[in-house]
């Protein structure tokens, strides 16, 4: 079976993923407002058709250096079967990319992200390289962690 | 996502200033506005900018960047003092400017569970101006100021 799929440049070294009826919207260079006493990889929102949505800085959440937002892709997800979709943007060094991915193309998460397996739901290979895909739901409601 | 009630529920907050932050509180946890001139620097208690007098009695009076960390040296722009009922007392908190809101914006959310801290005293955000504000309430805010002063 082949999927779509939207491959992020998200600032590291490894490209990540999203399904193909997540991704929105990207918004170019999009106009963002700090929220105080936040983690530093969730910091900020950005509005999008008159809702206030959180950008997650990708690279800094999976322990990089904070990137810029050039580009906000605007995801759509759900929290479980039948729930209402929520939304949320994620950063982005440069506009996603679409293809096609089938089930051969499965493999495992780098060994660098294992420590954020959490927020993959699976990972395939593309041109070389280990590409996780995003749970989106798990990344926007997992609040950050104390301390 | 839920609305915050504080904010959302009443027909008037205050918008206090602190820096580029735009912070909402129901009007009516305001107890009073004071000066910054009022303010005692005389012997100041931890982590504190100095005393104010309120119902005959003298409270502290806290400083906040915009980043809600804790000040402890003051910053001359913040020239008003907004008093806030905590427990049986009261404290104050130094911003630039307060103003009174009669009607808040539509389209508040509660602040995004990635972005929300256990502890932290936002409580929603909603478009405001070119920019966004944040909502908060008293009980909320002096908690997180009375936890900055424990852990400074």
């Amino acid at each position: 079976m082949r999927l779509n799929a939207w491959i992020l440049d998200v600032g590291l070294a490894h490209k990540l993923a999203l399904g193909g009826r997540e991704l929105l919207h990207l918004v170019d260079v999009p106009a963002t407002y700090a929220v105080p006493y936040t983690p530093d990889y969730c910091c900020q929102v950005i509005v999008w058709q008159g809702r206030l949505l959180p950008l997650m800085d990708l690279a800094c959440r999976l322990g990089a250096a904070p990137q810029p937002a050039r580009f906000a892709a605007v995801v759509g997800y759900q929290e479980g079967r039948g729930e209402a979709a929520s939304f949320g943007a994620i950063s982005l060094l440069a506009p996603p990319r679409q293809i096609a991915v089938s089930d051969d193309q499965a493999c495992s998460l780098p060994e660098a992200l294992q420590p954020a397996s959490a927020l993959m739901v699976s990972c395939f290979e593309h041109e070389g390289s280990a590409v996780p895909v995003l749970n989106m739901a798990r990344l926007f409601s997992t609040p950050p962690a104390q301390g | 996502m839920r609305l915050p009630a504080p904010a959302s529920q009443q027909t008037a907050a205050a918008l206090l200033k602190i820096g580029g932050l735009n912070l909402l509180l129901p009007q009516s946890d305001i107890r009073t506005l004071e000066s910054v001139t009022d303010v005692d620097h005389t012997a100041p208690a931890l982590n504190s900018m100095g005393w104010i007098v309120f119902r005959q009695k003298r409270w502290p009076v806290y400083s906040l960047s915009e980043n809600l960390a804790l000040l402890t040296q003051a910053d001359a722009s913040q020239r008003a003092c907004v008093m806030l009922e905590i427990g049986a007392g009261y404290i104050g908190v130094l911003c630039n400017d307060v103003a009174v809101v009669q009607e808040l914006p539509t389209g508040q959310i509660g602040l995004p569970v990635a972005m929300k801290r256990a502890d932290t005293p936002i409580l929603g955000l909603v478009q405001y101006g070119q920019g966004i504000a944040c909502l908060s309430d008293a009980s909320h805010l002096t908690a997180f100021i009375d936890k900055l002063v424990a852990l400074a």
